[in-house]
């Protein structure tokens, strides 16, 4: 099917009215050497039927739906309310551009002001910015201003850090002069005295994970303490729905909070629907990358917004800008700001605990079966690191619960986590039920009995 | 009607997960990590009937390609399916999660592996990455590519990049944000980059000339093959900047015109919506020497299953978090199989043909610089006659807004003065462009006669900038 909505009458109208004849293609202005003369080789056309059952038919090769999950490491799987699928929907915001034209846009721009408040406010930050791609690539734009603003060249990263985050901030700092060192990890959480071993007058910024990559919460007042003791920056890399719960990055001394906003009502989406929040102090707004909306008055003195502080993006300073950012991810913070105006602080506060235990539930349970043991029992919010009796076989015991309908978390070996051999890092949501994870706990039991016994 | 902000409603929020059994986080957590009760965080308090209405509101006071003509220059503002948004939210590819066994999600590898070599078809590339979140993301992973290919090779001292004066913004943004010096190469009087200036910036430590065809000016770039082998010539790489594909689809391919690297933007040729501002999508396809540097995780297929791998030795690494933008991707390969091969060349006749229908009328009312030359899928003209009445391009762009249109983009490229940048797309018929013709042609009328009804658009009043950028109110407080 095509989208096309010229009649023939049309086309040869058009072509009469520019000289052209009705009956020939338009002459085409390029050299006859760069002429593509073959068909394209893509599937299709088909009608909107055909298109319908071809994409289906791909769908149905996916069995993900028959196994229950516990994956989490960046990516989770909480309650969306109906209300922020159909809202979002609408297609006045789906279908249109930047909001450039302030005065026809005053209904997304007034979307995006809210969602930045709602960021600010969430991670006790005095302004937020209107999104960046990922929560990957806003650590690594926070990481570049801390390095602007402060003219250093030096990153204390934690080694608890989400692997991804760590190669994306790697692969951009590659061929410069910034070096990053790795603090490393007492008890599952950041080695102060490593961390300040680090610091020194060449430090930029200190990052830390909150919870970490294990799932447990960190002292973010002392790391942010060593950081300013040195004249650094202190970067904090939050899962949203934790501060349901926790004391915001900000109150702790925070500088930059940057983080991953997909658990704020965005489906997982295999990653694909991301969100990278990024709120920092009002002294760095001319350092901060990404559009930024701000509230002004017309000449009526009647309220409005706009796109502001413009002069710090790639349309107007060009290779002097504070990043290249242009298309931002601003569909899906309308998602993470209806999802917060529907569940307030008292909603958010539910989830968070639902969370934290059920997840404690799970682990405790987990624990208790022969061969199964918590790397760290407590202080973790909803992830924990759950580790297979090294005389056991990790793969074969992967298998068999995957055979039993279970992918019981993130296998760290697959992901490569040095010395994490036997262990999956486990997450829970409010989404699971005590019953469905009594369920799953004999399930586990049971395997493990099994593979025992072989 | 003005809507209040969602943090001044004050009713009962509705409850969509039920209360935990145990309320106390302490039981688990460190008393000193957690926040006090009375202290919780600011968001809104206001009941689903609330929220539904305010967002509705708010709905109501923006405008889409669904609402009228869209005509910005550079954007694509094309129709967006609505076919295309059933097959993205499709339980199966929306409720995975990344991290899950490949074996689990052979359907959704299979349609990531499906588009890639779509994109490699159309582009005439040999390898592509679905990766990049945005165009700017895609030539912010192009240029990194770029870079570790001259590295690789021991050619360290390439760190110069070309661009003309007439190309977006993200262009020399991106090349800054890899480390390298930006140089601009003027145009010449038909709109090319200027073959002797290039010539002569062209050496041994150049990295890349980034370039778009069409140009930004909506003209085909005349010598782009000369210009090819000028830039191999002293061991530099061309960049396709892929804003302006659509009108090649079928017709020219960027692979065939010498180009060794480019970006898609899904959201602009293959009509994935703009959400208000994103997310948008950027592949990035490759020629052969370039695939070894392609960022990971990457998609294979070895005859039996689909699986992905971080294992490339000279991959550059991740550029952002898991594979790319899956909805997005999801609907570029419904809209591309809707299609098939004769549609997506329709797609270019016919972005091309409104274009020089627009065009044509528009010369008349406008100063079009570039004499006869046709142009391809969008065209700048010069509001610069207008300032003789007192007149601007952001004058006539509010005035189009009291039309209820939406305005084309302006003072885009940067070296036409008062430039007003159309770009129609194919989707708009023959009487939505003469329904803007005309309503372009009444504002003329309104600067010879009566200027002052233009300069003083909108009728709702100009918001003042100024204004924003003194108080910086980023955030609302009570």
């Amino acid at each position: 099917m095509e989208y096309i909505p010229h009649t023939k009458k049309d086309i040869a109208a058009m072509k009469c009215a520019l000289g052209l004849d009705p009956t020939q293609p338009f002459p085409v202005d390029a050299p006859r050497e760069v002429l593509y003369t073959k068909p394209l080789r893509v599937p299709g056309p088909f009608s909107e039927v055909e298109l319908a059952r071809h994409i289906e038919q791909h769908a149905q090769k996916n069995t993900y739906g028959n196994y229950r999950h516990f994956l989490g490491a960046g990516i989770y799987d909480h309650y969306i309310p109906a209300a922020v699928t159909q809202l979002a929907n609408r297609s006045e915001f789906v279908t249109a551009y930047t909001p450039y034209q302030a005065e026809m846009s005053q209904g997304i721009l007034q979307a995006m002001f809210e969602y930045q408040t709602c960021v600010a406010n969430l991670t006790g930050m005095e302004i937020s910015n209107a999104s960046l791609y990922d929560g990957a690539t806003a650590l690594f734009e926070a990481i570049k201003m801390a390095i602007v603003i402060k003219k250093r060249t030096k990153v204390v990263m934690p080694s608890l850090l989400n692997p991804q985050y760590r190669d994306v901030v790697a692969t951009s700092f590659r061929s410069s002069a910034i070096t990053c060192v790795t603090a490393q990890e007492k008890n599952g959480v950041m080695d102060g005295a490593s961390c300040a071993a680090l610091c020194d007058e060449h430090t930029a910024a200190v990052v830390v994970q909150q919870p970490n990559f294990f799932g447990n919460v960190e002292d973010i007042a002392a790391i942010a303490d060593a950081a300013h003791r040195v004249g650094a920056l202190c970067i904090v890399v939050v899962y949203p729905i934790a501060l349901g719960i926790l004391k915001t990055p900000g109150s702790c001394g925070a500088d930059i909070v940057v983080g991953e906003g997909q658990s704020l009502g965005l489906p997982q989406a295999f990653g694909g629907l991301t969100l990278g929040f990024f709120a920092t102090k009002k002294a760095y707004i001319r350092a901060i990358p990404g559009r930024i909306v701000g509230m002004t008055t017309n000449a009526k003195r009647e309220q409005g917004f706009v796109l502001t502080m413009q002069a710090r993006e790639q349309h107007i300073r060009r290779e002097k800008a504070t990043s290249n950012i242009c298309s931002n991810q601003a569909w899906c913070a309308l998602n993470a700001t209806i999802y917060l105006s529907l569940m307030g602080a008292r909603g958010l506060c539910a989830v968070a605990l639902t969370c934290l235990e059920n997840a404690h539930y799970f682990a405790q349970q987990l624990a208790a079966i022969n061969g199964l043991s918590l790397v760290y029992e407590k202080g973790f919010f909803n992830e924990f690191v759950l580790k297979l009796d090294e005389k056991k076989d990790f793969d074969m015991m992967h298998e068999a619960l995957k055979q039993r309908g279970v992918m019981l978390g993130v296998s760290l070996k697959k992901l490569n986590i040095e010395k994490y051999t036997h262990h999956w890092l486990v997450c829970v949501t409010e989404k699971k039920t005590k019953q469905k994870l009594d369920e799953v706990v004999r399930i586990v039991e049971k395997t493990i009995k099994i593979e025992e016994t072989v | 009607m003005k809507e209040k902000i969602i943090f001044e409603y004050n009713t009962e929020p509705t409850t969509f997960v039920a209360q935990p059994r145990q309320t106390e986080a302490t039981t688990h957590i460190n008393p000193a990590y957690c926040a006090p009760r009375d202290a919780m965080p600011v968001l809104p308090c206001a009941s689903e009937r609330d929220v539904a209405r305010h967002f509705t509101l708010l709905s109501r006071q923006a405008y889409g390609v669904d609402n009228g003509i869209y005509p910005l220059g550079s954007c694509t503002m094309k129709y967006n399916p609505k076919i295309n948004e059933c097959t993205a939210s499709h339980l199966a590819f929306t409720d995975v999660h990344p991290l899950c066994d490949n074996e689990m999600v052979q359907g959704l590898l299979e349609i990531i592996c499906a588009l890639e070599r779509m994109l490699a078809e159309i582009s005439g590339m040999d390898a592509v990455t679905l990766q990049p979140a945005a165009g700017a993301h895609g030539e912010y992973t192009g240029l990194l590519m770029i870079d570790a290919y001259h590295r690789y090779r021991g050619d360290t001292q390439r760190n110069i990049i070309l661009a003309p004066k007439t190309s977006h913004g993200t262009n020399p943004a991106s090349a800054a944000l890899i480390g390298k010096q930006v140089k601009e190469i003027a145009c010449d009087a038909r709109g090319n980059i200027d073959l002797d200036a290039l010539t002569q910036a062209l050496n041994e430590n150049v990295c890349a000339l980034m370039l778009t065809n069409p140009t930004t000016l909506g003209l085909f770039e005349e010598h782009i093959c000369e210009i090819a082998r000028r830039v191999h010539k002293v061991g530099a790489l061309l960049y396709y900047d892929g804003a302006n594909l659509n009108p090649l689809l079928g017709i020219v391919r960027p692979g065939d015109m010498g180009f060794d690297v480019m970006h898609f933007n899904l959201h602009k040729t293959f009509a994935t919506p703009h959400g208000g501002g994103g997310p948008g999508a950027g592949p990035v396809g490759v020629k052969e020497h370039l695939a070894p540097f392609l960022p990971v995780p990457r998609v294979s297929f070895d005859g039996k299953q689909y699986t992905t791998s971080m294992n490339a030795p000279q991959s550059i690494g991740q550029v952002r978090s898991f594979y790319g933008n899956i909805p997005a991707i999801i609907r570029a390969y419904t809209y591309i199989c809707a299609l098939g091969p004769d549609g997506l060349k329709r797609v270019g006749e016919t972005a091309i043909l409104n274009a020089n229908y627009l065009l044509s009328k528009l010369k008349k009312i406008f100063y079009y610089p570039f004499g006869d030359r046709p142009c391809w899928h969008e065209f700048v003209v010069s509001a610069k006659p207008c300032m003789d009445k007192g007149v601007h391009a952001l004058d006539i762009a509010k005035r189009m807004i009291d039309y209820g249109v939406h305005p084309p983009t302006i003072y885009f490229p940067l070296t036409v003065p008062e430039a007003m940048m159309f770009e129609p797309t194919e989707t708009e018929s023959k009487e939505s462009i003469d329904e803007l013709v005309n309503i372009l042609e009444s504002i003329a009328d309104e600067i010879q006669h009566n200027p002052s009804l233009v300069t003083a658009a909108p009728a709702c009043g100009r918001l003042d900038d100024v204004k924003a950028v003194k108080e910086q109110k980023v955030i609302w407080k009570s």
